[in-house]
């Protein structure tokens, strides 16, 4: 039998995502001179989705906030999006694993994986896309930044955790609460 | 009972903070890991280029991966641009993905000077002339690589 959603869980989904995409949207707007570098917020969302909807449906918002903020750009299916998408993919995996398996960890080290390997994975699409391991020379700016922005976003979603309405609209029952 | 009650919080906050650290342990041990591994990295990297500096550098443009063909009014071909026989300021116009770019040289360094792109990275990391310092212009699919005789320095617009 299939499980069903409630219409609680539907409009939080609905409000997840759009945050997702508004903050990705946003971000792309913020110049810090170095391509790729961003505040990495909307990571944020999909670390609460994971917690909250668990593997499908967070992949889910994860892709289609990629999808839908590089059409909104104007960069789809261009350099920027490929790095974006595999940004997002890889760093999607990461922190599901460190959620799942690896529970010794709080939201804020799986925000700091998560973050590490997004700019991990944009750099080898650049190494890819552009034939060169010059790319690598952005690596370690883009790493150190996105420790910095992980470890913060990470300490707003254990927060983000803490609140018991959102935890009683997803419909999960925190037993193991982020306190 | 006031001050009880006073007594009793102030002596929790060394326990919350206790309490905090216990908590994150393993992530700010995660952190520190990855920290010491990137700074070694950029570390590494800083020594190797300080190695490289006062060499005379040779800037190719790449476009989407491939050499880029840019010829003067005489036909003659310039990219890869040899910057170290570059006396005079001059400026080169080229076609990226999506919008036109203007490269700068002068002598041993190279710029992106202009370009249409909506993030102006390239714009940004105005003139490099050190081994193995990329400018990347991902937008327009272009990537100016710099070598020297033992290492390589990129721009990418």
């Amino acid at each position: 039998m299939k499980k069903k959603i409630t219409i609680k869980q539907l409009t939080l989904l609905a409000m997840l995502l759009s945050l997702a995409l508004v903050l990705s949207i946003a971000e792309s707007f913020i110049p810090f001179g170095i391509p790729g570098l961003k505040l990495g917020l909307a990571n944020m969302v999909i670390l609460l989705a994971i917690h909250y909807f668990g593997f499908w449906i967070a992949l889910g918002i994860d892709v289609l906030r990629v999808i839908i903020s590089s059409i909104a750009v104007g960069t789809f299916f261009a350099m920027g999006f490929w790095m974006s998408f595999a940004g997002a993919t890889l760093s999607f995996f990461t922190m599901y694993i460190f959620y799942r398996w690896f529970k010794i960890f709080t939201p804020v080290g799986t925000s700091v994986a998560g973050a590490y390997t997004h700019a991990l994975a944009q750099i080898l699409v650049g190494v890819f896309y552009l034939g060169s391991w010059g790319v690598f020379y952005y690596f370690p700016v883009m790493a150190i930044a996105s420790l910095i922005t992980g470890t913060f976003n990470g300490f707003i979603v254990e927060m983000i955790l803490r609140n018991k309405y959102l935890a009683t609209a997803a419909g999960v029952a925190r037993k193991e609460s982020a306190s | 009972m006031e001050k009880e009650e006073q007594f009793s919080k102030t002596s929790q906050k060394p326990e919350k903070k206790k309490n905090f650290v216990l908590k994150h342990l393993w992530d700010f041990l995660l952190l520190g890991v990855l920290l010491v591994g990137t700074a070694s990295i950029y570390v590494g990297r800083t020594l190797i280029n300080n190695k490289n500096a006062n060499q005379d550098v040779i800037a190719t443009v790449l476009y989407e991966g491939n050499v880029m063909e840019i010829i003067d009014e005489d036909g003659k071909k310039l990219n890869p641009f040899d910057l170290g026989k570059v006396t005079d300021y001059k400026e080169i116009e080229i076609q990226g993905r999506h919008t036109t770019l203007t490269i700068g040289l002068k002598h041993n360094s190279i710029a992106v000077v202009k370009s249409g792109c909506p993030g102006q990275e390239c714009v940004h990391e105005k003139w490099v002339s050190k081994a193995n310092h990329p400018i990347v212009c991902a937008h327009n699919g272009i990537y100016i690589e710099i070598k020297t005789d033992n290492w390589s320095d990129v721009i990418i617009g």
